[in-house]
């Protein structure tokens, strides 16, 4: 598999989301705006690409035995200092992602990236694998907080932080409020799922 | 049995490795990371009170004595804000318990007794939803902005006056309560001693 095929992988056939179904707690968390999806998602796939480059790296060393013991602790650390570098030197990006960062701990994403690919692959493989599961990631989120946003609050693309006032569509009061709240989350989550299924079956019925 | 070395072996590196990069980026970012919590909490200071010139922390006995009583046991650090060698206010450190985490705010209270502003320092609340609390339209509503320090202030769905963000009401009381805790280390301190009292020590 060439590089580029291993990023649309990630990307597509294999979107952590939609086709392998993991990280489903930051997903349903997170997915109530637009820029919530993508705040968390290039988060992740700064983690991503960290983490299983250094799994990798590590692959002949680690044990079969103790692996999983030893990727939790390459990914915690990692985490760590990525976020205590990002309070030290970029406190106002620091401020917009703070939140995300203890999410990416327990996204199963990496761990099961880490234990799926890297701990089986080159470095260059690796860290192509982390790109782009972690646009897979950041894509997914996107798309649902496309639709939970303009259904739940009538805005897109507001991102407070950045002192960006977004869009609003419609007027606030014609929102449904459970389309940010979990209900909508699993609702949306549930169609979208349905949808790309269905999809994806008539697309192969045809060929 | 030498393969069990090699399992122990290697996962007490990699800890050791982990731990020691850990401490090595925790000794350069910490001071950083420190000056800038120590900055962004000046600037709130001066957002919250505005009219004073400078800030005065109350004594620790007088903290611990607001510590011990439950009724204003949120209340971390009290500042007297002072100008030109007067008080014109108090600003007022407090931790309230939200939906997902502990909710760090200021809330300023003019010698005047008005409500001069609330900033929420740090909170880890649902991300949009409650995280709204920290937004202009919760904080700066006009039911916080003509609030009364002589009565507790409730939000909308216990029948008070306060609008809760929507779907958010834990989060949202959770800050009313911090503001609340303010208020009656305001009134308490109009009983105790009438008005300057932290002025009485210079």
């Amino acid at each position: 598999m060439s590089f580029s095929k291993i990023i649309k992988n990630g990307i597509v056939d294999e979107n952590p989301t939609f086709r392998l179904v993991l990280g489903m707690c930051p997903t349903l968390a997170v997915s109530v705006a637009v820029f919530n999806g993508i705040g968390m998602g290039l988060a992740a796939t700064v983690v991503l690409i960290g983490s299983n480059v250094l799994v990798s790296l590590l692959r002949k060393v680690i044990p079969d035995e103790v692996r999983i013991p030893c990727y939790v602790i390459v990914i915690a650390a990692f985490v760590t200092i990525v976020d205590k570098l990002m309070a030290a030197y970029i406190p106002g990006l620091h401020e917009v992602l703070g939140i995300f960062i203890p999410l990416i701990v327990v996204n199963c994403i990496i761990l099961g990236r880490a234990e799926a690919f890297a701990s089986k692959q080159t470095v260059g493989r690796a860290l192509a694998d982390g790109l782009g599961m972690g646009l897979g990631f950041t894509l997914a989120l996107s798309f649902l907080g496309v639709i939970r946003e303009l259904f739940g609050a009538g805005t897109l693309l507001v991102a407070k932080d950045f002192g960006f006032a977004g869009f609003r569509i419609f007027a606030k009061e014609h929102a449904a409020k459970i389309m940010a709240l979990p209900p909508g989350a699993f609702i949306t989550l549930g169609l979208v799922l349905g949808g790309l299924n269905w999809f994806n079956q008539r697309k192969g019925g045809k060929s | 049995v030498r393969s069990y070395w090699r399992l122990t072996i290697v996962l007490a590196v990699i800890s050791a490795a982990a731990s020691g990069l850990l401490v090595l980026v925790n000794s350069f970012t910490a001071p950083k990371i420190f000056a800038y919590q120590a900055q962004a909490e000046a600037d709130a200071y001066r957002q919250v009170l505005p009219q004073a010139e400078r800030y005065q922390s109350l004594s620790p006995a007088q903290l611990a004595k607001l510590r011990t009583n439950p009724e204003t046991a949120g209340i971390s650090n009290v500042k007297a804000g002072i100008k030109a060698g007067r008080p014109v206010g108090w600003v007022c450190k407090v931790v309230s318990h939200g939906y997902s985490s502990d909710i760090k705010l200021l809330v300023g209270i003019g010698q005047d007794a008005r409500l001069t502003g609330v900033v929420i320092l740090e909170q880890s609340e649902t991300p949009g939803l409650g995280s709204e609390v920290t937004g202009a339209e919760f904080i700066r509503q006009a039911a916080l902005k003509k609030a009364d320090p002589q009565q507790d202030l409730q939000v909308n769905k216990d029948g008070g006056t306060v609008q809760a963000v929507a779907g958010a009401t834990i989060s949202s009381r959770a800050v009313v309560h911090g503001i609340n805790q303010a208020f009656r280390f305001f009134r308490s301190r109009a009983a105790d001693s009438g008005p300057g009292a932290a002025t009485t020590r210079k």
